[in-house]
């Protein structure tokens, strides 16, 4: 037992090491909340510009949608951060982060946004426009509502486990939780810093599955 | 064949974990943790030429021979190098996973509260790689530039120490080569590392060259468990045979190309056991017998 305290409950080196993963928590905060928003909404307008239903362009979003499903997150990464300067675009590690993990989540919510369209009965849309709506308007009026409630509570778990892919950011010099946390502990030589980061992630992530279950209650009992 | 029962389940469970959090006697715990029989398992991380990296056939390099000869001195039927992050390397060495680390490790005053260290082995210090283009003559250099750094090592602690004074950006990066790749693709001026790691791999890389060389006097050494001493006293004295009748110095020769500086730790046997000047050293005359 003393082991384990003295190498993961260690006090003194919590103290050592509050500062600097506390700035890595603020840019892990940061970093996921700009994923989840850029994830959602462009997934969400892809999915849209699918409904226009125009073949070059489903083809275009059907290729970017399953190579980001396929590919690990590290790799869309550190392609991004290594591969991209080659080609004369140098992205900071704070935009190399949101962005690839922000394509990998929208890749997972377009597709997500897409099949809960599909899966409204087609009579909706043949019944709007008996009434004289036009084809946008129904989208956005009729279907749209209804595909998002279906949609939440599958969008919410996703966005969730990618976003705590922002740990993966240490691989391009995100000086985020996990990384602030390797360097003090590399330093003291004393894996507690781990244990300290693990509470802040705690911190931040317990209450956004706690929130994804109240959205998914909601939404499932249609208010 | 009768099914254990649920009870003998968790006896060996609770058995399993009270030996995993280091309850046993320490006698039992070290013949346990280096049994004679069995391979020999260390870490270190690879891809730092010429000190360890991977070859065709398995590890390769300075720090792969050294320790392959100190297996053999020991009789240990084989090493096995695992190869694991700077980062992960402590958190394996306190969990058991691993005897000792035989990584290019810089003794510290802060890291030798913690572990064991053997006398120093290696002499090293700054070294700058910059792209062959720039110049970079001194620390003022590094003014209103980002230096990139091996998360967690030496280098990180000494940019980080530094960063303000000289006024530049630190960039942590996982492994070395990563963060030579920030230099060539210029998100970084300058990647530190150990001098005769930049140096080599400048050999290896037109594209880069060493900018400057800072020797401070740092040392790398083996790093073990603290209530190992016994056992880093056995690993000391094989190094220091090695030291005597000059295999440590033909190995720097083989692997760096060039004999050691005068004064290297290569060729200094330190009296006693452990670093002299800091935590874990034993001021205790002994008596070697080198083959």
């Amino acid at each position: 037992m003393d082991r384990i305290v003295e190498y993961y409950f260690n006090t003194k080196i919590f103290a050592i090491a509050f500062p600097e993963v506390l700035a890595g928590f603020r840019t892990t905060v940061i970093v996921s909340l700009l994923i989840i928003a850029f994830g959602v909404l462009f997934g969400l307008l892809l999915a849209l510009i699918r409904c226009a239903n125009i073949r070059p362009l489903n083809w275009i979003i059907t290729i970017y949608v399953d190579v980001l499903r396929t590919l690990p997150q590290l790799v869309v990464m550190v392609f991004l951060y290594f591969g991209l300067p080659y080609l004369g675009l140098t992205l900071s590690p704070f935009v190399t982060t949101v962005l690839a993990l922000g394509m990998v989540l929208s890749a997972f919510a377009s597709e997500i946004f897409w099949s809960a369209i599909m899966a409204l009965p087609r009579g909706q849309w043949d019944a709007a426009s008996a009434l004289g709506f036009s084809r946008v308007r129904t989208l956005l009026t009729i279907i749209l509502p209804q595909a998002i409630r279906l949609a939440v509570p599958l969008l919410t778990n996703r966005a969730i486990s990618i976003s705590k892919g922002t740990a993966l950011g240490t691989a391009v010099s995100l000086p985020e939780t996990l990384g602030q946390a390797q360097s003090v502990m590399a330093i003291v030589a004393n894996p507690s810093p781990l244990t300290l980061a693990a509470a802040f992630y705690l911190t931040f992530f317990l209450p956004l599955v706690v929130a994804s279950r109240w959205i998914e209650y909601r939404y499932s009992h249609g208010r | 064949m009768r099914r254990p029962s649920a009870k003998t389940i968790f006896a060996l469970l609770t058995a399993a974990g009270l030996s995993g959090a280091g309850l046993f006697s320490t006698a039992l715990a070290q013949e346990a943790d280096h049994p004679s029989d069995k391979p020999m398992i260390v870490a270190s991380d690879f891809g730092v030429a010429p000190w360890m990296v991977r070859g065709a056939s398995g590890p390769e390099g300075f720090g792969a021979d050294l320790i392959n000869e100190i297996g053999k001195e020991l009789g240990r039927p084989k090493v096995e190098i695992v190869d694991m992050n700077f980062s992960g390397l402590f958190a394996a060495l306190f969990a058991k996973r691993v005897e000792f680390l035989v990584n290019p490790l810089n003794l510290t005053a802060e890291r030798s509260e913690r572990m064991l260290y053997t006398e120093p082995l290696f002499s090293t210090g700054n070294g700058f790689i910059v792209r062959a283009a720039d110049e970079m003559k001194g620390f003022d250099d590094l003014k209103g530039k980002a230096v990139a750094v091996n998360r967690g090592t030496i280098s990180d602690t000494w940019a980080t120490a530094n960063a303000e004074k000289y006024g530049f950006e630190v960039q942590r990066y996982d492994v070395f080569p990563d963060t030579v790749q920030a230099v060539l693709t210029r998100r970084a001026f300058t990647a530190l590392n150990e001098i005769p790691t930049t140096v080599y791999a400048a050999s290896q890389n037109k594209a880069i060259k060493v900018g400057f060389k800072d020797f401070n006097g740092r040392n790398f050494a083996y790093a073990f468990r603290l209530e190992d001493a016994e056992y880093r006293n056995k690993v000391e004295a094989v190094i220091e045979c090695m030291k005597i009748d000059g295999r440590l110095r033909k190995l720097h020769e083989k692997w760096y190309g060039t004999p050691p500086d005068a004064g290297s730790a290569i060729d200094t046997v330190y009296f006693g056991y452990g670093p002299p000047g800091f935590k874990g050293f034993e001021p205790t005359a002994h008596a070697l017998s080198c083959k």
